[in-house]
């Protein structure tokens, strides 16, 4: 199996960005993955480097020849420099809890780029797939059509009771993880999106960031996701996923629907100023860039932007995060002030043409 | 709601700790709250509530005693199979191995109701568990080859080839030493059913 070329990435887009005009503007991409141990193993924090390469080799033979994994690819963290690892993280091929890790544990990756398997992140394996828009089913499908496959080779620990057995408790039980990026720059813009969050809070679901735990809804990118792993099947779960989505998406369509008619001057202001300060900064943070090119993507879809679509922008937001910024400009060692510096002038140059 | 050390008489002291956002509760009987510690733990011997409400104040302290296992709230349990304490699990939030969920069967149970939205499971399941599978998929159409489960041991298996007996043998003596964590005998058999298994495969192009 060959070694993924992680440092040439950067050079082609994410396969999850869709740069068709008729994509749903407010949902960016979905996300499955399924939490799976070995059975009788101890979890991964608790085994060292040569065990846990044991395991990377199992699941390395168990997927070479896999039709459901056709043309894979390996990365092991061991042998990954810190901007490899970055990259593959801001292509959502691996977590960043995986970015921190060392021998032993790696990602294997299909020839499409969108489902990966890592091994031994918190978990001995992580299989996940991922895909533009909303479309859960077909990710199910296409995941456990996988998992069902590795499941013939590899015996997952499992008990009647309790389901998958993971690391974490909050993972027991089925395992999966569905989550949905969505663009809600609207809701936030009319300082609705946090209600709206906490509205899906109650409804049992964890919202996040563009960047993960923690981090703020810069943009107005919001990932959605399921919280209970246990107690209720995989499709119920989607189905709920599914249903505070489309709520969420119908809550932020009327008030673009609102934008749009009114022409508002708060969102010509919003975008202007957005696209003044890309137009003109020359050194500028991810979360800022992030922060004005969301307001940019809501401007497109509300018409006020004719000459930028939302595909260009979507390829922008990954082009600008550290790792491919350091990679494409060919600066590995860039560090903060000189990657905003590249970022701004990148940004200049892709959205303005400037040379 | 049963005391949170003993498990057996009613709690009658309820102390809540709201630091932020995060809400912590203690639930004690008066037995408990007055005299004991888990088990072993005679330096916690008295247990007093101004000492009791200082330690849940403090986060420094509940580190330091969560590394001596001694938690007042966590009683002192160790996984026969791999060692991980209850202590351990509650500073990282990770157990230490699948048969940590029946070491700590008791304990965990409060803790996945509060997590989850159930407390059995009702989803897939492997290829060789004991129950059926239920049809995995939101739409029944594009269900994958999990619905046509029969529960066998093993998928059907090609015709018999001249290595098929050795490499069964050594599979399943590979299975018994990762069960076992012999992982040195582990590494020899995982070469020696590759030398086997790339023998019997065309190489590529």
């Amino acid at each position: 199996m060959n070694t993924l070329p992680v440092s040439d990435l950067p050079n082609t887009q994410p396969p999850w960005i869709e740069n068709t005009p008729s994509a749903n503007p407010m949902i960016v991409s979905s996300r499955i993955r399924l939490a799976r141990n070995i059975r009788h193993l101890r979890f991964p924090h608790k085994l060292f480097g040569d065990h846990k390469s044991i395991i990377f080799l199992q699941v390395k033979e168990t997927l070479e020849d896999m039709p459901e994994f056709p043309g894979p690819s390996l990365v092991s963290m061991g042998d990954t420099s810190d901007i490899g690892r970055r990259i593959l993280f801001e292509r959502h091929l691996i977590s960043a809890e995986m970015a921190c890790m060392g021998k032993g544990s790696g990602v294997f990756v299909d020839q499409s780029g969108l489902t990966a398997v890592m091994v031994n992140e918190e978990d001995h394996l992580r299989i996940h797939t991922l895909h533009s828009g909303l479309d859960l089913d077909t990710l199910w499908a296409r995941v456990s059509t996988l998992e069902r496959a590795i499941a013939e080779h590899i015996p997952f620990a499992y008990n009647d009771d309790l389901g998958y057995l993971t690391a974490c408790p909050t993972n027991v039980g089925t395992g999966m993880r569905a989550s949905v990026m969505l663009h809600l720059a609207g809701l936030e813009m009319c300082d609705e999106l946090d209600a709206v969050m906490r509205g899906a809070q109650e409804l049992g679901l964890t919202t996040r960031g563009a960047f993960g735990e923690g981090s703020e809804p810069e943009g107005g990118f919001v990932q959605i996701s399921n919280q209970s792993t246990l107690g209720e099947d995989e499709s119920t779960i989607l189905r709920r996923l599914k249903a505070a989505v489309n709520r969420l998406t119908d809550a932020e369509a009327g008030i673009r629907g609102q934008l749009i008619h009114d022409k508002t001057t708060a969102l010509r202001d919003a975008v202007g100023r957005a696209l003044g300060i890309l137009r003109y900064a020359h050194s500028i943070s991810t979360e800022e860039a992030f922060q004005h090119l969301g307001t940019l993507r809501l401007g497109a879809h509300c018409e006020l932007l004719p000459s930028i679509e939302a595909g260009q922008l979507d390829k922008l937001l990954v082009a600008i995060q550290p790792g491919h910024l350091r990679a494409t400009t060919r600066n590995a060692d860039a560090g903060q002030t000189a990657r905003d510096n590249l970022r701004a002038s990148l940004i200049r140059k892709r959205l303005f043409q400037e040379p | 709601m049963l005391c949170q050390i003993c498990q057996k008489n009613p709690a009658t002291l309820h102390i809540e700790e709201v630091v932020g956002s995060t809400k912590t509760t203690l639930h004690l009987c008066s037995d408990c709250a007055k005299t004991t510690q888990t088990d072993d733990h005679a330096g916690d011997n008295n247990l007093k509530l101004a000492a009791l409400a200082y330690q849940l104040a403090s986060d420094k302290l509940k580190a330091l005693h969560g590394e001596a296992g001694a938690l007042p709230n966590v009683p002192h349990q160790i996984c026969k199979k791999c060692s991980t304490t209850l202590a351990e699990y509650h500073n990282t939030g990770r157990l230490g191995c699948p048969e940590c969920y029946d070491s700590f069967r008791e304990h965990m149970q409060p803790i996945l109701e509060h997590m989850h939205r159930g407390t059995s499971h009702s989803g897939t399941a492997p290829p060789d568990a004991k129950q059926a599978t239920k049809p995995p998929a939101p739409n029944a159409d594009t269900a994958d080859a999990a619905t046509q489960n029969g529960t066998p041991e093993h998928p059907p298996q090609p015709p018999p080839e001249p290595a098929s007996e050795t490499i069964a043998r050594l599979r399943k003596q590979l299975d018994q030493a990762v069960k076992n964590e012999n992982y040195e005998q582990a590494a020899k058999l995982r070469d020696r059913l590759r030398a086997l298994t790339s023998a019997d495969t065309p190489p590529k192009p």
